[in-house]
């Protein structure tokens, strides 16, 4: 036999530990910035084909014994159901918008009216995270087996309303309750062929990481606002002046750089070690069938990764500015040199109006397409394969058991359901 | 046999019943692609024309294929495969998955715009007179500042820009604003009796602004606007009176409050449909959305009823307002870059027919001394 590769023909059943590898196929940064393109040039319309396309770039770099995940979802599929979210919401959106514009003067009704939007919001949010997960998974193939997801989309619904009125009165105490809750409901009607997950998973087992990470990063924001609660008040101010318009600006001050520092270098990594623990946690609870998955996934490399790419992003902004005023200088040299702030505000707005559509081509051209690289080929790229490469499936060999569903597959014809897609990319 | 001889490539084959790998050998014929177990047996055959191309690469290079609508893959380890099936598969580059039809396509693109004709055409112009109501006479007040300022600043900077050569830095930093005296005191006079006849809870304040545009506004918070051009070319103060009772008509009627609802509401539809793209920038605040508006015919014919009762309230002859809008007719086209007042209040026969149709008989609004301190408001 001259087959020569690992991981075929039906497996005999054993206790043997099998990675997950992370392919690295070529040509991301080509598809990236295809997808810039055409999104820009369709204006917006592609995005849901650059969506599909980046979707199916990550399932098929993930193996299992092997074989590649498979997307096969469909860009005219989320443009449809996009169709069909807009034809729904558009009339309550304007409502919405409209009568949030005009009640802005009567606090009675805007109370009433903020307390409304939040509430359908936050159905519509847990309703639409639910369905895109269905959407998804139902998406997604292995060795020609689909994977699915059962379960209401109303309980769960209700069940995330119960879990954060609860969070909220023990001021965010509970929380690993509700994540483990919400991720039972989830997990427990997940379905792999007419085989089924099961997590089981308790919420204490969290709750010690989470009060490191209270103290870790909760504190030091609370204690710089705090310690500046003159600043904290003209916060306030000004963010109701954003709303209404009037009033005076806020003064720069050094503590919104010191909490950006603090949110950097704290809390960054105090987020994520919390959450990779919670992935690594949840991945060793869940089974399917005999088979168990096992990760080994570890914080450094994922805090490295965000931190890295937050301060690239920082330098890019820099480096466009930079970029910015050197075309400036090329183009017009004189426009700069006129305007000092003495001048009348209408002549240096009448001056600055081309160095306005300079930094918007410079976005357009450089920003944008710089950010997008570094988000897609290196940031997703490197999480992906970190949390890809650490985990490993316990009696795969018990795949070869797991028949196709007989489960009929949701399509978007279902209604405003899974035309609900929220999720950004590769969740 | 003549035949040439079927190739051979190696693969495994999911069979899309249970998610186990089988090693084949896969055969081409003259129709089929026949996938054949170790032991020779026939697993499947996919009909060439239902062959579709998955993607290749990975670690070694194995093409994935898979048949049309079905749930079984074949992975061809064998290189040089895809060469010979571009050949040999005519839909092989077509996609894989049953997506929706464009019948479905059709039919969400045709809710859509259903649902959008809805918004724009009934739902916000019932919003809008609703909300007209609502509006707190603070949040109008500001509302109108906040779009006088805009409107001010973006016609200076167009005069600016047309004038560029001629206007020194002094000239540009000279206020916008024409606020001589004695003229303030003569538009006063005129607007007062005018004024008197209105049912408004805002008191109207009119400004003047230094431009050559020949345009008049009337804009939320009972602010009206008035551009030089359009003294320049009225001849009597009767023909200015006109003008002023048909801006304070509109401001009576709710007008321009309902029409920036209206705007700034299509302004964050278009938005919400562009997604991201443009981030923030199709979410033009009310004022920017005022500069473009326009009202409806309706909102014209009946602004134009209402302000010459006001004349005729005042006992002002409303006869020099059908000059107006004759001399306007007139006017058209010869001077286009000042024809702004025909394109937000287009100078129909209409229209003129209209106001001569009033009794040509009532006082002058300002006596000669004053008028002349009015055209003299932005010297």
């Amino acid at each position: 036999m001259n087959m020569g590769t690992a991981g075929v023909g039906p497996e005999a059943a054993g206790s043997a530990w099998s990675n997950v590898g992370f392919l690295n196929r070529a040509g991301l940064w080509k598809m990236v910035l295809g997808n810039i393109l055409l999104t820009t040039v369709t204006l917006g319309i592609y995005r849901f084909w650059a969506r599909t396309r980046i979707r199916r770039y990550f399932w098929s770099n993930i193996t299992i014994l092997g074989e590649p995940l498979e997307y096969s979802g469909t860009g005219r599929e989320l443009f449809v159901g996009f169709l069909i979210v807009v034809a729904v919401l558009a009339p309550l959106a304007v409502a919405y918008y409209v009568l949030q514009r005009i009640l802005l003067g009567n606090p009675v009704a805007i109370s009433i009216l903020l307390l409304g939007y939040v509430a359908v919001l936050f159905v519509l949010i847990h309703f639409a995270v639910y369905r895109a997960r269905r959407y998804r998974l139902t998406r997604t193939m292995w060795r020609g087996i689909r994977a699915g997801q059962t379960g209401s989309t109303w309980r769960y619904v209700g069940l995330a309303a119960l879990y954060t009125v609860m969070s909220v009165i023990t001021l965010g105490l509970a929380s690993p309750w509700m994540e483990v809750g919400l991720e039972r409901h989830k997990m427990n009607n997940t379905w792999f062929g007419n085989s089924r997950f099961r997590l089981e998973a308790s919420g204490s087992k969290l709750f010690l990481r989470m009060l490191v990470v209270y103290t870790l990063y909760l504190l030091p924001v609370v204690v710089i606002y705090a310690a500046n609660w003159s600043w904290l008040v003209g916060h306030f101010l000004v963010a109701g002046n954003v709303r209404t318009g009037v009033g005076p600006g806020l003064p720069p001050h050094p503590e919104a750089f010191l909490l950006l520092l603090v949110m950097i270098f704290a809390g960054i990594p105090a987020v994520v070690w919390y959450g990779v623990a919670k992935f690594r946690y949840f991945a060793n609870s869940t089974s399917l069938g005999e088979i168990r998955l096992k990760s080994e996934v570890t914080t450094g490399p994922v805090v490295g990764y965000l931190i890295g790419y937050v301060l690239s992003v920082i330098g890019l902004l820099i480096l466009s500015g930079i970029i910015a005023f050197i075309v400036a200088g090329v183009v017009s040299p004189s426009s700069l040199a006129d305007i000092s702030p003495q001048t009348d505000p209408l002549a240096a707005a009448a001056a600055f109006g081309p160095i306005y559509a300079l930094v918007g081509v410079i976005v357009i051209v450089f920003y944008f397409p710089a950010r997008s690289l570094l988000f897609y080929c290196w940031l997703q790229v490197s999480l992906v394969r970190h949390f890809a490469t650490t985990m490993t499936i316990e009696n795969a060999g018990e795949f070869s058991r797991i028949a196709q569903s007989t489960r009929q597959d949701p399509r978007f014809t279902e209604g405003l359901a899974d035309a609900f897609d929220v999720g950004i990319g590769v969740g | 046999m003549t035949d040439r001889a079927p190739e051979h490539w190696d693969g495994r084959y999911n069979d899309g019943l249970v998610a186990a790998a089988y090693v084949v050998r896969v055969a081409v014929s003259a129709r089929d692609l026949e996938i054949r177990g170790a032991e020779g047996q026939t697993h499947t055959s996919w009909p060439l024309d239902e062959v579709r191309f998955i993607e290749r690469g990975g670690a070694h290079d194995h093409l994935r294929l898979a048949r049309a609508e079905h749930p079984d893959r074949l992975t061809i380890t064998t290189p040089g495969a895809l060469a010979a099936l571009e050949r040999l598969c005519p839909a092989l580059r077509k996609i894989a998955y049953k997506g929706p039809s464009w019948r479905a396509v059709a039919i969400g693109s045709a809710a859509a715009l259903a649902s959008f004709a809805f918004v724009f055409f009934v739902l916000l112009p019932l919003l809008a007179r609703q909300a007209a109501d609502w509006v707190s006479p603070e949040l109008e007040a500001h509302l109108g500042n906040e779009t006088a300022n805009a409107i001010i600043s973006i016609v200076s900077r167009l005069d600016d820009l047309k004038t560029k050569s001629e206007t020194d830095q002094s000239a540009k930093v000279k206020s916008r604003e024409c606020r001589a005296s004695q003229g303030i005191a003569a538009l006063k006079q005129l607007a007062g009796p005018i004024e008197a006849q209105l049912h408004v809870s805002i008191p109207v304040r009119i400004r003047v602004v230094n431009s050559p545009i020949l345009n008049a506004m009337a804009l939320p918070g009972g602010q009206i606007l008035v551009f030089r051009g359009l003294i320049d070319f009225v001849k009597t103060p009767n023909e200015f009176a006109g003008v002023m009772a048909h801006e304070m008509a509109h401001i009576e009627l709710h007008h321009p409050i309902e029409i920036a609802i209206e705007r700034s509401a299509n302004a964050f539809l278009v938005g919400l449909v562009l997604g991201d793209v443009f981030g923030g920038s199709a979410m033009a605040g009310m004022g920017q959305a005022m500069i473009s508006a326009r009202y409806s015919r309706d909102a014209e014919r009946a602004a134009d009823a209402r302000g010459i009762m006001l004349l005729e309230g005042a006992s002002l002859n409303p006869g020099p307002f059908a000059q107006f809008f004759k001399r306007l007719l007139e006017r058209e086209g010869a001077y286009s870059d000042v024809a702004s007042f025909l394109a937000s209040h287009p100078a129909t026969e209409e229209r003129a027919r209209l106001a001569a149709l009033a009794p040509a008989e009532g006082r002058t609004a300002l006596g000669d001394k004053d008028w002349k301190a009015l055209k003299a408001i932005c010297d």
